[in-house]
């Protein structure tokens, strides 16, 4: 598998060799330094002034890192097998080694360590003999820093024989620091380790250090090895004298870590000595708590023969190589031999000695019953096979008629069926812009389409805190189950928000100078909560009022064919406004839309609970189904009411004029004028003018003679439709940027494909095939079609431009009005 | 589990004494009742009169297209059949075309209600549900069979006497 880095967000990364982790560069320094330190620190303790190095593996450079950073080295010998990880150690971990092997002090070698320190005595292989005499001598410092063995080969550089070869090529005061194993997960191969290093002649001195990332890969607390000639003892650790400083182990500290319990000593006394002739280590490893004789043992029967695998495998795909095979046979095989049948047969046997002697006496009888029994093993494959094939033949008639929903992965019902796309139409947020109803994409005031529907000029149910940022609307599965009637209006997705109740009185609205221009009048205002949240900013209440919310703090009340402006800061009415047909058939619309999609919802649920109702006493699902079904009902009686209290507006009543292009729309039937400001249509059909402190009627723009003081809460409420309108146009004007940036990408694009076609028809007959999108087309056609691509485009930039110069002028006309109403 | 038992308990088919004849009557029996329980559960499964309630459609399900299927099998089915099979070729034919009706509209009805969190408890219900009208209805035209040929073999029995 070789080597693998993981890379994360942050910059860092992990290694892994053969799926086994070797750093993290968020600790990799306690690894190494803890590695490293302590036996050069021990080594210049004991007097060495030259001190010279032999890293065996480590081709990361990391322990080589440590090693140049301390003073006293005057060279280094790195010997490691995989020219990968050294590759490796040279470009991608350059950042972290500091570049250690451009240093002129360090020599690489790449082989095996095994026959880099061959004896001298030894039998030398003949292409091994140059190398050998050219390393040759004695090492101060010995760093090993192998991987943890997974196979036979590997753990040779485990052996009594290996420590016997590193012993031989270290100076009298040279000290060996070793890459173990753990000793919390696996004592047993730590121990053998300590037992290996002493039968060969060294003292050793083990201690243990806490890596996180070793940690966060269940490894445990990690252990190193200093081993050496002479007596080691823990007082050497103890006072550690570290010339350089640690960046993140702390070497003074280390000694702290070679303390263990007894009973972790004990454990030693019964290993045996890893060695070329008693390959106990990989055992120990592969099954900690494994007993000391089966290691010994183990590897004497091969757990699988490679050949017959290989010939009962049917695949002769070219990546299916046999290393790759036997990888991962070896894995397989690693895995099984990990569980020790005695030991779970005993454990077993124990737990059941503990249980109920009735309890004990049932699965007696259960085994006697299962061994005794006779299975009829050609009937009961008959009858999976008769199940099976049923299976098969339903799913694909369920796969026929409803595809998605059979085999899609976790998107159900979003329409196979005529029905399915009918309501997730009717629910959907496309549905309003796409329904193809007129009255659908009515939007009162501002006069683009884009707001889908809002009947107030900005769709403002975020002056209740509805889509504010403050208070993100609160998503709940199935609101119609639990947020229904509680107070708070949920939408026809089931979303619940959080609006507060509206407090108001049906004194009537009044007119300015019209005729009603009586005083408002006043009475006890009722607390009216809102049930259902039929578009943006319309609202009908429980007791079927229609509100548009207009702003933080104004909202239009639409019932009994009227229209009136009012404002939670004030008990009475603000102003009666004109009743626009177009409104109230926009309302109408929305609400028999809504009314139609609860309907198509309300049948199938009773659909469903048709089949499965009777089954709410045993599920819970199915039983908030029934309430579901319960409170859509309720709703649809409520609509049906909202419906019947709307009215009609008066008969022969007019739409609006149209918007003058110097008027900015702020609601229905309200526009902020040139001069700064605001004309509303009263009831009666007149308009009256504001500046946030003069009231004037119509004709009679400067005669101060008939004009009256504006009510502040009028002023004020009109001043927060404006701030709120501000916000969005802010809003659009950065989409339509956006958007422009965009169809400005695609037009160069679109260009240069139109070049580049026309290059082909020139050297190629018109007939020449090209590629277009996904299709393959005749060059004259992709030419056609990518022209007619350029003039939309054209367009779509022209209507961008168009918007967003009429957004900065009502953005500009905004900043222009009466100080009392500016945003 | 609750009671004991000391020895060996072995199942054994009865002695029915069926031929090959009769056991290929008794197969094409289950499939005409198979496959007149598959129209019958189609013609459900087209859109009901408004008027229908629960009732008519459980009527309808639950006793007249198992007797009637029950009713085909016995025609179809050899006669002196030991109970047990006589009753389960009843059964058989209407459970598997009651099974595929249900199983497939609770799927639908399922899927339509859009609720992709819906889960297991849906599912649970739509299992439950199948697995009750699959064994009402396979037990009603089961009964209808077996009691058809009771009444047939009694009044054979009497023919004989006379």
């Amino acid at each position: 598998m070789g080597p693998h880095i993981d890379e994360r967000p942050d910059g860092g990364f992990a290694l892994y060799i053969d799926g086994d982790f070797q750093f993290d560069t968020s600790d990799e320094a306690i690894y190494h330094e803890s590695l490293a330190l302590p036996a050069l620190c021990m080594a210049r303790n004991s007097g060495v002034k030259d001190v010279r190095v032999l890293i065996c593996g480590g081709g990361d450079g990391l322990a080589l890192r440590e090693c140049l950073r301390f003073p006293d080295v005057v060279s280094v010998d790195l010997v490691d097998y995989d020219p990968d990880i050294v590759t490796l150690g040279r470009t991608r971990f350059v950042s972290i080694n500091q570049g250690a092997f451009e240093d002129a002090r360090v020599s690489v070698h790449f082989g095996d360590a095994w026959d880099f320190l061959l004896p001298p005595s030894g039998d030398v292989p003949a292409e091994s003999v140059a190398e050998y005499r050219e390393s040759q001598g004695r090492y101060d410092v010995i760093i090993c820093d192998f991987t943890v063995p997974r196979s036979p080969e590997q753990a040779r550089i485990f052996t009594r024989e290996w420590y016997e070869r590193l012993s031989g090529r270290l100076t009298s005061e040279g000290i060996i620091a070793l890459n173990t194993v753990s000793p919390q997960t696996t004592p047993e191969a730590f121990w053998c380790l300590r037992r290996t290093i002493k039968a060969a002649g060294m003292s050793v001195l083990p201690y243990r250090v806490c890596i996180p990332s070793f940690r966060a890969h269940g490894y445990g607390a990690w252990a190193f090895m200093l081993a050496a000639n002479r007596p080691l003892r823990q007082h050497d650790l103890r006072t550690l004298d570290c010339p350089i400083p640690a960046r993140q182990a702390n070497p003074s500290e280390l000694w702290r870590g070679a303390s263990f319990r007894r009973s972790e000593r004990r454990i030693e006394r019964r290993m045996p000595v890893h060695s070329l002739t008693n390959n106990c280590l990989l055992p120990l490893l592969l099954n900690p708590g494994m007993a000391v004789e089966a290691a010994g043992n183990s590897l004497e029967a091969s757990p699988f023969s490679l050949d017959p695998l290989m010939e009962a495998i049917p695949i002769t795909h070219p990546y299916h190589t046999r290393v790759m095979i036997e990888t991962l046979a070896e894995q397989v095989a690693a895995t099984v031999t990990q569980i020790d049948v005695r030991r779970l047969v005993d454990a077993l046997l124990r737990r059941a000695a503990r249980l109920p002697a009735a309890l004990r006496d049932e699965l007696i009888r259960l085994r006697r019953f299962l061994t005794e029994t006779t299975i009829n093993w050609s009937r009961f494959l008959a009858w999976s096979a008769r199940l099976f094939a049923a299976l098969v033949v339903l799913m694909t008639i369920a796969n026929a008629i409803a595809p998605d929903n059979a085999f899609a992965k976790g998107s159900a019902g979003l329409g196979h069926s005529g029905v399915s796309r009918g309501y997730s139409g009717s629910f959907g947020g496309a549905g309003r812009a796409s329904g193809g109803s007129a009255r659908s994409g009515s939007s009162f005031g501002t006069g683009r389409s884009a707001s889908g529907g809002s009947f107030g000029r900005t769709g403002a149910f975020g002056s209740r805190s509805l889509f504010s940022s403050s208070s993100a609307p609160t998503m709940r599965s199935g609101g119609f189950r639990t947020g229904y009637g509680s107070g708070r209006p949920i939408d026809m997705y089931g979303t619940e928000y959080n609006i507060m109740p509206f407090h108001y009185y049906y004194g009537g609205g009044h007119t300015y100078f019209g005729s009603g221009q009586a005083a408002p009048p006043s009475g006890p205002q009722v607390e009216h909560k809102p049930l259902f949240a039929a578009d943006d900013d319309m609202l009908v209440m429980d007791n079927g009022d229609v509100v548009v919310t207009l702003s933080e703090h104004a909202y239009l009340l639409v019932t009994g064919g009227k229209v009136v402006l009012r404002s939670d800061k004030s008990p009475d009415s603000l102003l009666a406004l004109y009743a626009d047909p177009a409104l109230f058939q926009g309302i109408l619309g929305q609400l028999n839309d809504r009314q139609a999609a609860l309907q198509e919802a309300i049948s199938v649920r009773k659909d469903w609970l048709s089949w499965v109702g009777w089954t709410s006493v045993l599920l819970p699902t199915v039983a908030q189904d029934r309430t579901e079904l319960s409170h859509m009902e309720d709703l649809d009686k409520r609509l049906q009411e909202a419906v019947k209290r709307l009215g009609q507006p008066p008969a022969g009543a007019a739409p609006a004029p149209a918007l003058r292009n110097d008027q900015v729309d702020l609601f229905v039937n309200a526009r902020l004028e040139p001069d700064g400001r605001v004309s509303l249509r009263q009831e009666d059909g007149s308009w009256v003018f504001t500046d946030g402190a003069l009231l004037t009627p119509t004709a009679t723009v400067g005669t101060a003679g008939r004009s009256v003081p504006c009510p502040p809460e009028l002023a004020a409420a009109l001043h927060s439709v404006m701030v709120k309108l501000k916000k969005e146009m802010a809003a659009d004007v950065a989409s339509n940027k956006s958007d422009l940036s965009q169809l400005n990408s695609d037009m160069y694009s679109l260009k240069a494909d139109l070049k580049e076609y026309e290059n082909l028809q020139s050297s190629h007959d018109p007939g020449y095939q090209v590629d277009y999108g996904t299709d393959e087309i005749a060059v004259s056609d992709a030419i056609r079609k990518t022209q007619a691509d350029i003039d939309q485009t054209n367009k779509d930039i022209q209507e961008n431009n168009t918007e967003s110069t009429k957004l900065e002028r009502d953005q500009s006309r905004l900043a222009a009005a009466n100080p009392a109403l500016r945003p | 589990m609750s009671h004991s038992h000391s020895g060996v308990r072995t199942r054994q088919r009865p002695n029915t004494g069926v031929s090959k004849r009769q056991s290929a009557q008794n197969n094409r029996a289950v499939w005409c009742g198979f496959l007149l329980g598959v129209v019958g559960y189609l013609i459900l499964s087209v859109k009901q009169p408004a008027g229908w309630g629960e009732g008519l459609w459980a009527l309808l399900a639950f006793i007249v297209v198992p007797v009637t299927v029950g009713l085909v099998v016995n025609r179809v089915q050899a006669y002196g059949r030991p109970p047990r099979p006589t009753f389960f070729a009843g059964a058989k034919a209407v459970g598997w075309a009651m099974f595929f009706y249900a199983s497939i509209n609770l799927i639908v009805a399922g899927s339509r209600l859009g609720r992709p969190d819906g889960g297991g408890q849906e599912f649970l219900a739509g299992l439950l549900a199948t697995v009750v009208y699959t064994a009402i209805a396979g037990a009603a035209a089961g009964f209808t069979n077996l009691a058809l040929i009771r009444i047939t073999a009694k009044r054979s029995n009497n023919g004989t006497a006379h």
